[in-house]
C-alpha cells in the first residue's frame, strides 16, 4: 500500500455517527436545491445589468449580449459578423494584437467577442486584483477596437481553414443540404455564418468596423455579471464604459421558417460503416403554454441520457447503438423535435424500426404518470448544475433576459416544471410527435425507409 | 469560435486544470482503515456537489486476450448489481436513481483509471455514495445483459476507433513510444477480445480491481469534510481491503525507430502533423521531484506556446503565416517519457516543410534564447491564473483524479505556488536538454484528407 499524507485524522466514530443521523434519507428526494439570487443594478437610462453578487472568490466575470449578429452579413460577405467578433481583441487603442493580448495575459484578464444569429457577445474576466487595468482594457477593446491588419489576417487563416475543413466535413455537409431543403435556400437562418472560401476573402477592415459600429450600440445591450463585485461597483465600472458606445441600429424582425415537407431522406453517401441518421419535425415556440410539458415529455422520451424510452429500447434492450439523443428546441417563434443516432449501415433499417415505434407510441400514448413524476424530478434536482461555474452562471442570467424572462425567474422556475400535470404531458406528447418527420442520413445503408 | 480564442482560452483552460491558492487550504483527505482514500474539496459557491469513484484499474492493466475488458465492465456495471445490505441493483436502476434526483452522471475508463461520477444538488451525496458503494461490491454480469451491451460497445467502438483514423494513427504513434507489447491495444480494446467476454470473465476482473484500497473517492463542492469522511466510512468501511496486482509500467521493450507515416482519409478534414521523440527516463516515478519536473516541463511548453506573444506562434503564425496553431510537450510519467511536436499548416502549405520549419525554431529557440525574462513572465501569468481553479466545482475534483492516475501525492498541490515560484531557468534548461542532447530520432505522423 502506498502511503499519503493524510492532513486529517481518521473520525472518531461519534462523529460518523452524528454526521450520518444529520443527513438526508437515502432515496429521498431531498430538498429542492435553492436558486441563484439576482440583483437588477441600473447602470445607465434604461440598461440594468443583472447580477449574482458573490465574494467567495476573487474573480468578476461579465457578459454582454448585443442585439445583432450574423444573420446581417451582406450576401457574398458572409462571415463578416463572425469575423469581426473573432477579431475584436486584435489589439485596442495604440496597441497591437500582440502587445495587447500580452498585457492581458499578463494579468490573467480575458476578453474576447462571439458572434451569433441574432445575439452576438463579449465576454470579460479579471481577478479581482486586476480591476482597475481590466475595466480600463474594456472600455478601449468595446470604443476602439484595432482590428490590427496583422491579426485579423491571423484570424481570417482560421476562417479559412474552417471553412475548408467544413467543406470536407460529411456532418457538415449533410447538416447544409439538411437545412436549404427544410426552409430553402433563401432563408437567412442558412446563410453560412462563418462564411466559405469565397466570401472570407471579401471582407475588409472596414466592414469588421462596420459590424463593430452596428452591433456594439447602448441601446441594444443586456447584461450579465457574477462574482466579486458589488452593485455600485459594478455601476461605476461599466457606466462610464456604456456611455461611449454609439446607438447601434435596431434589428429587423424576421418570419418564422416554413418547414418544406421531404420526398425522400437527405442522404450524403459516405463509405465508413456507419450510418448517422438525423429527423426533425416542426412544433410550437417556447411561448407556448405547453412549453414547460415539452421539456418534460422530451426528457422522457429521448432528452434523458441512458434512461429515457429511446435509450432504453435502441440501446439498452436491442444494443444497435452507442447514444441516441432526442430534443424539443423552443425558439421565440417557432421550434421543433428531433432525433439522431449513430448504428452500422446493416442495422440503419432496424434503429430507425425501433426508434420510430417508441416515437409513435409515445405520441399516440404520452408517458405514465411515473415516468412524469420522475422527469419532473430530474428537471427540477438537475437546476443546481447549472450554477457549476461563473461561465455558467453568466450565460444563464444572459439566456434568462434574451428570453425576456424576469430576475426572479429562478426562484419559482422549478414550479412551473412542478406543475406540469399527466393530462399536460400526454396532450403535449401528441401535439410534439404527431408532426410528420424529415430524414437526413450519411453512410452506406444498407436499406433505409421511414415509411414502412 | 476562432482559433486564437482557443489558443488563449487554452493557455488559461491548463492553469485552471489546477487547484488554485484559495482552494489549498480547502482541500482534505484521509484514508479509511481498509485503504480507501476519500478527498474532499470544500468549494460553497453554488448548492452542488461533484462526486468521483475512481478505481486504479485501466486498459493497461489487462491481459492478452481480454483486451477492452475493463471498458465493458465499466459499461456493465451499469446493468445490474447483487444486494449489498438488502439493496441490489437492477440494470438501469443507478442512471435512474441518479435522474430521480437530477444529477448528472457518466463514467469513463482510461489506460490508468476506471472513474464514475456524478453532479447532483449537495443533499444527495448519500444517494450517490450508496449507489457506488453497491457497485464496488459486485455487479450482476447477467449473460443476456452482456451480450447487449457487447452490442452498444460495438457501435462505440466504430464511433471513436473504426471511424477516427486521426484517433488511430495518434493512438499507434503513442504505442511505439511505449515500445511495450502488452500496451499496444486502445483503451476501448480489440474487437475479437471484447466480443468473446464471458460473464464470469467480468466477475473476475471486478474481483481482481474493485476493492476499497485500490479506490478514492473525490468529493467536491457544498460539502462539509468531517461530514464526508463519516459518510464515506459508513458506506465503504465495511469493505475489507484485497491485495490487488502489482501495477507494473515497464519501460520501452522495443527500440523507437526513425519513421515517417501519412495517413489521409475522407474522415479527416483539418490536415496536421506531428514528430515524436522518445525521452531517456531520469526523474523520480512518483512524488514531489517527479511533479517539479513535469511543472519545469509544463512552463517550458506554455513559455513556447501560450499566447500570441509566445515565441513559437508568433514565429509561425504572426511571422511565417504558415501555422494556424502548433505545440510542443514534453511527456515525463511513468513508463512514458517522450516529445511530441505538433502543427496544424495554414491551407495550401505543405505539413512536413511546416513541421520541419518549426523544429528548426524550436531548437535554436531552446538552445539560445531561454531567458529568465520570458520565464519569470510565465511564471507570473501562472500564479495570477490560479484564481480561476477555484471558480469551478468540478475541476479541481478532476486535476486530484490525475494524481491518483500517476500515483502521485496529492501533498503536491498545496505547494503548487510555491513550486512554480522556485523555478529557476536551470530547471527548464535540465529539461530542454533532456530533448536537445537525449531525445531518440524522431518519428514523423502527417494526417491529411483525401484529395480531391
Amino acid at each position: 500500500m502506498r502511503t499519503l499524507i493524510p492532513n486529517l485524522r481518521r473520525p472518531a466514530l461519534s462523529l460518523a455517527a452524528a454526521g450520518a443521523a444529520g443527513l438526508i434519507a437515502v432515496f429521498s428526494l431531498g430538498q429542492p436545491a435553492a436558486a441563484i439570487d439576482i440583483q437588477v443594478v441600473p447602470i445607465i437610462d434604461e440598461v440594468d445589468a443583472w447580477l449574482v453578487e458573490d465574494h467567495t472568490n476573487p474573480l468578476i466575470t461579465l457578459k454582454f449580449g448585443f442585439e445583432g449578429g450574423s444573420r446581417w452579413d451582406e450576401p457574398g460577405k458572409e462571415g463578416t459578423t463572425s469575423l469581426a467578433f473573432g477579431s475584436l481583441n486584435e489589439g485596442a487603442g495604440e496597441m497591437n494584437a500582440e502587445t495587447f493580448l500580452g498585457l492581458l495575459q499578463d494579468e490573467a484578464v480575458s476578453m474576447a467577442g462571439s458572434a451569433g444569429f441574432k445575439w452576438s457577445t463579449v465576454s470579460f474576466q479579471t481577478p479581482t486584483a486586476s480591476i482597475d487595468f481590466a475595466f480600463d482594457q474594456l472600455e478601449t477593446m468595446l470604443t476602439d477596437p484595432a482590428f490590427d491588419p496583422e491579426g485579423v489576417e491571423r484570424m481570417r487563416r482560421d476562417a479559412l481553414a474552417g471553412a475548408a475543413q467544413r467543406a470536407r466535413a460529411p456532418g457538415a455537409q449533410l447538416g447544409e443540404a439538411f437545412f436549404d431543403a427544410l426552409w430553402g435556400e433563401d432563408d437567412p437562418r442558412n446563410r453560412k455564418f462563418s462564411g466559405d472560401l469565397e466570401t472570407i476573402p471579401a471582407i475588409t477592415q472596414a466592414d469588421l468596423f462596420a459590424v463593430k459600429d452596428r452591433i456594439i450600440g447602448r441601446n441594444n445591450v443586456i447584461i450579465a455579471a457574477v462574482g466579486d463585485i458589488t452593485p455600485d461597483e459594478l455601476r461605476r465600472r461599466v457606466a462610464p464604459i456604456l456611455a461611449r458606445l454609439p446607438e447601434a441600429t435596431p434589428p429587423d424582425d424576421l418570419a418564422p421558417p416554413a418547414f418544406a415537407r421531404f420526398e425522400a431522406p437527405v442522404a450524403i453517401d459516405f463509405d465508413q460503416t456507419q450510418t448517422i441518421v438525423y429527423a426533425v419535425a416542426p412544433a410550437f415556440p417556447r411561448t407556448d403554454p405547453d412549453n414547460y410539458a415539452a421539456r418534460v415529455v422530451s426528457h422522457i422520451l429521448g432528452a434523458g441520457g441512458l434512461s429515457s424510452r429511446l435509450s432504453e429500447r435502441v440501446r439498452n434492450q436491442l444494443g444497435l447503438v452507442y447514444g441516441i439523443n432526442s430534443s424539443y428546441s423552443g425558439r421565440a417563434d417557432y421550434g421543433s423535435v428531433s432525433f439522431n443516432f449513430a448504428t452500422a449501415n446493416e442495422a440503419a433499417d432496424d434503429a430507425l424500426d425501433a426508434t420510430l415505434e417508441v416515437w409513435r407510441d409515445f405520441a399516440e400514448n404520452g408517458p405514465t404518470a411515473e415516468e412524469v413524476e420522475e422527469a419532473i424530478a430530474y428537471l427540477t434536482g438537475s437546476y443546481a448544475n447549472y450554477f457549476l461555474n461563473s461561465n455558467d452562471v453568466v450565460d444563464y442570467v444572459l439566456s434568462i433576459q434574451i428570453q425576456d424572462l424576469s430576475p426572479d425567474f429562478p426562484e419559482f422556475r422549478n414550479d412551473l416544471f412542478r406543475a406540469v400535470t399527466l393530462e399536460d404531458a400526454q396532450r403535449t406528447a401528441q401535439r410534439l410527435y404527431s408532426e410528420e418527420l424529415r430524414y437526413g442520413l450519411v453512410g452506406r445503408p444498407t436499406a433505409f425507409s421511414p415509411d414502412e | 469560435m476562432n482559433k486564437l480564442l482557443l489558443t488563449f482560452a487554452g493557455a488559461l483552460a491548463s492553469l485552471v486544470a489546477l487547484p488554485a491558492g484559495a482552494l489549498y487550504e480547502q482541500a482534505r483527505w484521509m484514508t479509511l482503515d481498509n485503504g480507501m482514500d476519500v478527498i474532499v474539496i470544500e468549494n460553497h459557491r453554488a448548492p452542488a456537489v461533484h462526486a468521483r469513484v475512481a478505481y486504479k484499474v485501466g486498459a493497461l492493466d489487462e491481459q492478452p486476450g481480454t483486451y477492452g475488458i475493463a471498458h465493458v465492465l465499466e459499461h456493465m456495471m451499469f446493468r445490474g448489481a447483487p444486494p449489498l445490505n438488502g439493496k441490489g441493483l437492477a440494470p438501469g436502476e443507478y442512471d435512474a436513481t441518479l435522474d430521480r434526483i437530477g444529477a448528472d452522471s457518466n463514467a469513463s475508463t482510461s489506460a490508468n483509471l476506471t472513474s464514475y461520477y456524478a453532479w447532483f444538488g449537495s443533499e444527495h451525496l448519500e444517494t450517490f455514495l450508496v449507489l457506488n458503494a453497491i457497485l464496488m461490491n459486485g455487479l450482476d454480469a447477467d449473460a443476456d445483459q452482456l451480450e447487449n451491451e457487447k452490442g452498444v460497445v460495438l457501435q462505440e467502438y466504430r464511433q471513436r476507433w473504426e471511424n477516427s483514423p486521426a484517433a488511430r494513427a495518434a493512438h499507434f504513434l503513442r504505442a511505439d513510444l511505449r515500445g511495450v507489447a502488452a500496451y499496444d491495444h486502445p483503451i476501448i480494446g480489440i474487437k475479437e477480445d471484447f466480443e468473446a467476454l464471458t460473464p464470469a470473465d467480468l466477475l473476475d476482473f471486478h474481483q481482481t480491481w474493485y476493492h476499497p484500497n485500490n479506490a478514492v473517492l473525490i468529493v467536491a463542492g457544498d460539502v462539509v469534510p468531517e461530514e464526508v469522511f463519516a459518510l464515506a466510512e459508513q458506506h465503504f468501511g465495511g469493505f475489507a481491503a484485497v491485495p490487488v496486482p502489482a501495477r507494473v509500467r515497464p519501460d520501452a521493450e522495443r527500440p523507437f525507430e526513425a519513421d515517417f507515416e501519412t495517413v489521409t482519409d475522407a474522415l479527416i478534414t483539418q490536415p496536421s502533423a506531428r514528430r515524436a521523440w522518445r525521452l531517456p527516463e531520469v526523474v523520480a516515478e512518483t512524488g514531489v521531484e517527479a511533479f517539479r519536473v513535469r511543472y519545469a516541463a509544463r512552463l517550458l511548453s506554455s513559455m513556447l506556446t501560450s499566447g500570441l506573444d509566445a515565441p513559437f506562434t508568433r514565429y509561425l503564425q504572426t511571422e511565417r503565416q504558415i501555422a494556424l496553431g502548433a505545440g510542443f510537450s514534453l511527456v515525463l510519467d511513468e513508463g512514458q517519457d517522450w516529445a511530441i511536436l505538433s502543427v496544424e499548416p495554414v491551407e495550401g502549405q505543405d505539413p512536413v516543410a511546416v513541421l520541419d520549419e518549426a523544429e528548426d525554431f524550436l531548437r535554436n529557440w531552446l538552445e539560445n534564447d531561454l531567458t529568465t525574462e520570458r520565464l519569470e513572465r510565465q511564471k507570473r501569468r501562472f500564479v495570477n491564473g490560479l484564481v480561476y481553479a477555484a471558480d469551478s466545482i468540478d475541476g479541481p475534483a478532476t486535476s486530484f483524479e490525475s494524481v491518483v492516475a500517476t500515483n502521485g501525492d496529492y501533498g503536491v498541490f498545496l505547494t503548487l505556488e510555491d513550486t512554480i515560484n522556485s523555478m529557476t531557468i536551470d530547471d527548464i534548461r535540465a529539461v530542454a536538454e533532456l530533448f536537445l542532447d537525449q531525445a531518440s530520432v524522431p518519428k514523423t505522423l502527417v494526417l491529411g484528407p483525401l484529395e480531391e
